[in-house]
Order: structure tokens, then C-alpha cells, then sequence
């Protein structure tokens, strides 16, 4: 990667006055793509020392700081307990150790990777990202946002009434991306149901959400593979993303609903 | 710009550019059983200890080094002794290109795990590609060196 200058700001908000209205300058969360990145930038910014690695648990909410790595994810029993497994589960078969090890929570949050199965996770459990200027706001709004300004993505608050959860992924080789991913989560009482990977970035399924609501597992598979929309790569064609969507949400929802 | 880093448990002050990978500077400077594979963070073979941790040092600004300890194969002569002589009873050795990811991520294993079974093994070391060996005696050669190894 072409870079000019190398920063590693305190805080976040040093690091947000470092890229706002600079073009230019970049965040580097955990790094994992850099090689893959085309471009060159003046500026890189590193988050590694900004203090966004904790984990803790607060007003009844998970909160995961930016910097928290994938591998922390899996091993953390604050994070395990309160998620009900969920978080680590939907990482763990992620290429290998070395990369979940720096793989972060912020950088795939905000980089709002369509592949990324930790998106998926996360909107299913309802959570909120924590920005350094734009301040607390959903995730399903911070995905749908066209126009992002320039700011840190500071920390994601989990909220921690999960009963429980289920992951289903279908995958070609098992540390690919995946062809699709769902999510179905019973977060106190309300179950919610995300799927990603259509390859578009993760939604909610709300139709699929209330046939769950009447228990009705089957009938919520075919509303989502209804009313999502699935494209073409080359993983898989439309056609096929929407069938195995209606079986994996079906299959989600069974267990989420046993 | 430069960096202060400890490297195999002995101070190093490296100058490196702001874009460059770990796995660069440590060549440049040197470390050449640090190999260089995929690029991509998907192979294991540039794999290297930060602060203890297992990383892809292609997908580790060097610039991330300064003030940590960086360990590779050549920081741990004993284990890469007793492991490399495991791999070779059992078979398990060809071109030896991933030798030395493998064994620091092997080591980093048996230091975060407690009597990994089989799968466990195979899951933590998914990240580490051999395009000759083959796995299956590398994982005996592996289960070896963990019993050797209690």
C-alpha cells in the first residue's frame, strides 16, 4: 500500500480530527485488506493505540469496543455469555487464527462488507454502532446510509436479553466467504432474522421476522427468500441464493423456535 | 520513519516505510524464514508472533511493530528443533516453504490450548496452507510433538 505518513492517535477523537476533511487520510483498523487495497493514501491513521480494544458489559448492553478482533470474539466469555454463542460462532471458520487475530469489529462494521457474516450477526441481535461525531445510532440505519460522512466508528453496543440464537452459513470451501449467511435471534421475546451475502450487504427479513412471530418457521424461509433481493457473483446465481435462503432461515428459525 | 521493536527477544530499531508490511521489513532486514506466499493473509506461511499473538505479518503495517515484541521461527530454536523432528519422522515434510509459519503457529497453539483433540488441531491451523505435505502426517507429526512436548 502506498502511504506517505503513518499515524497511531490516542483517542478516537484525535483520530477523527486527523481524517475529517482529509480526503486523503485513511483508517486502518485491523488491516486485513490492506494488500488488497488499490489505492494509495497520504495519510494512514491507525486505530491500534486509539484505546477502542475492550470488551465490557454496561446498562444492560454489550459494548465492543472498534478494535475488538474476531479471535476475541471466540474466546471471550463476556462475549459469549451474552450473545448467546452467536458472535463467535458466525466467526470462527473465517480463514484461520492468524487473520481472526486481526480482523476487527470496527473495520468490518464500517467498511459495511457485503460478505462479512459479522454484519449479519450483529443486525439480527439489534445492535447499535457508536460513532465519534455522528453519535449513537442503529446499524440498520449506519448500512443504509448512502453518503457517510468522514468519522471513527467508536464502539457497537450489543444488547444482552438474547435467549437464543442460531447461525447457518453455506460456504463452498468452509474458510471461504460465504455464498449466504443468516442470522435468527430471539432477543427478549422479539425474533428477528438477518441474512447477508445475497451478495448485498446484510438486511433484516421483517416478513420472515413475523411468520417467526406465529412460530411459523417454514412460512418464514419462503418470506424472506420472497422479499429480499439477490444478485449474481461469481459464488452463486440469484436463483440459487434465494432458494437456500428460504432453507437456511427455515432451519435457523427451527432451532430458534424449538 | 523508524521503529523500536524487540525481535526474537533482542532490540531492534528498524527505519521502514509508512506502507510496508511487516513480512517486507522483516526480509529486508534479514528474517528470510519469514516467507513470503499468498500475500493475501490467506496462507499461514508469513505467520509471526506479535506481543504472543499469531499474526499474518503480509497484513501487519510494520509501522504496528514499534514498541512490541515480534517473534519468528528463529526465536524459538527448541521448539522448531523438537517439531521439525517430529515432521520428519512422520513423513510430513517436502519443499518445507510453510515449515516455519507452521511451527509458530503450532507453538502458538500448545500456548493458548490445553489438549487439543484432532479437530481442534485441525481448526486452529486452518490457516495454514501445505500445497505438498499433505496434512494428514503433519497433524500426526503435530499430536506427536504435543505429547513429546507434556
Amino acid at each position: 500500500m502506498a502511504v506517505k505518513a503513518y499515524l497511531r492517535p490516542k483517542s478516537p477523537s484525535e483520530a477523527l480530527a486527523l481524517i475529517e476533511g482529509d480526503e486523503r487520510a485513511a483508517l486502518i483498523g485491523g488491516g486485513a485488506y490492506l494488500r488488497l487495497a488499490s489505492r494509495g493514501y497520504e495519510t494512514a491513521v491507525d486505530l491500534c493505540d486509539a484505546g477502542l480494544d475492550r470488551v465490557r458489559v454496561e446498562d444492560g448492553a454489550l459494548r465492543l469496543g472498534a478494535m475488538v478482533t474476531y479471535r476475541r470474539l471466540e474466546t471471550d466469555l463476556v462475549v459469549r455469555d451474552c450473545s448467546g454463542g452467536l458472535l463467535g460462532r458466525c466467526v470462527e471458520n473465517i480463514v484461520g487464527v492468524q487473520v481472526r487475530n486481526i480482523v476487527t469489529v470496527g473495520g468490518t462494521v464500517a467498511g459495511r462488507y457485503a460478505f462479512a457474516n459479522l454484519t449479519t450477526a450483529l443486525l439480527a441481535l439489534g445492535a447499535d454502532v457508536v460513532l465519534a461525531r455522528g453519535g449513537r445510532k442503529p446499524l440498520e440505519q449506519f448500512l443504509a446510509d448512502k453518503a457517510p460522512a468522514r468519522d471513527v466508528l467508536v464502539e457497537v453496543v450489543v444488547p444482552t436479553a438474547v435467549r437464543r440464537s442460531a447461525w447457518r452459513d453455506l460456504t463452498r470451501v468452509r474458510s471461504d466467504f460465504a455464498v449466504l449467511n443468516v442470522a435468527a435471534v430471539d432477543v427478549g421475546g422479539e425474533v428477528r432474522v438477518a441474512v447477508g451475502a445475497r451478495p448485498g450487504v446484510a438486511r433484516l427479513a421483517r416478513g420472515a421476522m413475523q411468520a417467526a412471530a406465529a412460530g411459523d418457521a417454514r412460512g418464514a424461509g419462503e418470506a424472506a427468500a420472497a422479499e429480499l433481493d439477490f444478485g449474481d457473483d461469481l459464488r452463486a446465481s440469484a436463483d440459487y441464493r434465494r432458494r437456500v435462503c428460504g432453507a437456511l432461515v427455515t432451519r435457523a428459525l427451527e432451532e430458534v423456535l424449538a | 520513519m523508524n521503529i523500536s521493536l524487540e525481535l526474537n527477544g533482542r532490540p531492534a530499531n528498524w527505519d521502514v516505510e509508512p506502507g510496508e508490511a511487516l513480512l517486507e521489513a522483516l526480509r529486508r532486514h534479514g528474517v528470510l524464514s519469514v516467507k513470503r506466499g499468498c500475500d493475501t493473509a490467506s496462507c499461514g506461511t508469513c505467520t509471526v508472533l506479535l506481543d504472543g499473538v499469531p499474526v499474518p505479518s503480509c497484513a501487519v503495517p510494520a509501522p504496528r511493530a514499534d514498541g512490541r515484541a515480534v517473534t519468528t521461527v528463529e526465536g524459538l530454536p527448541d521448539e522448531a528443533a523438537r517439531l521439525g523432528a517430529c515432521l520428519a519422522a512422520e513423513g510430513a515434510d517436502q519443499c518445507g516453504f510453510c515449515a516455519p509459519g507452521l511451527v509458530v503457529a503450532v507453538v502458538a497453539m500448545s500456548r493458548e490450548l490445553e489438549h487439543p483433540d484432532e479437530a481442534a488441531i485441525n481448526h486452529y491451523l486452518a490457516g495454514n496452507l501445505c500445497r505438498c505435505g499433505g496434512y494428514v502426517s503433519q497433524t500426526r507429526a503435530i499430536r506427536r510433538y504435543l505429547q513429546e512436548a507434556r
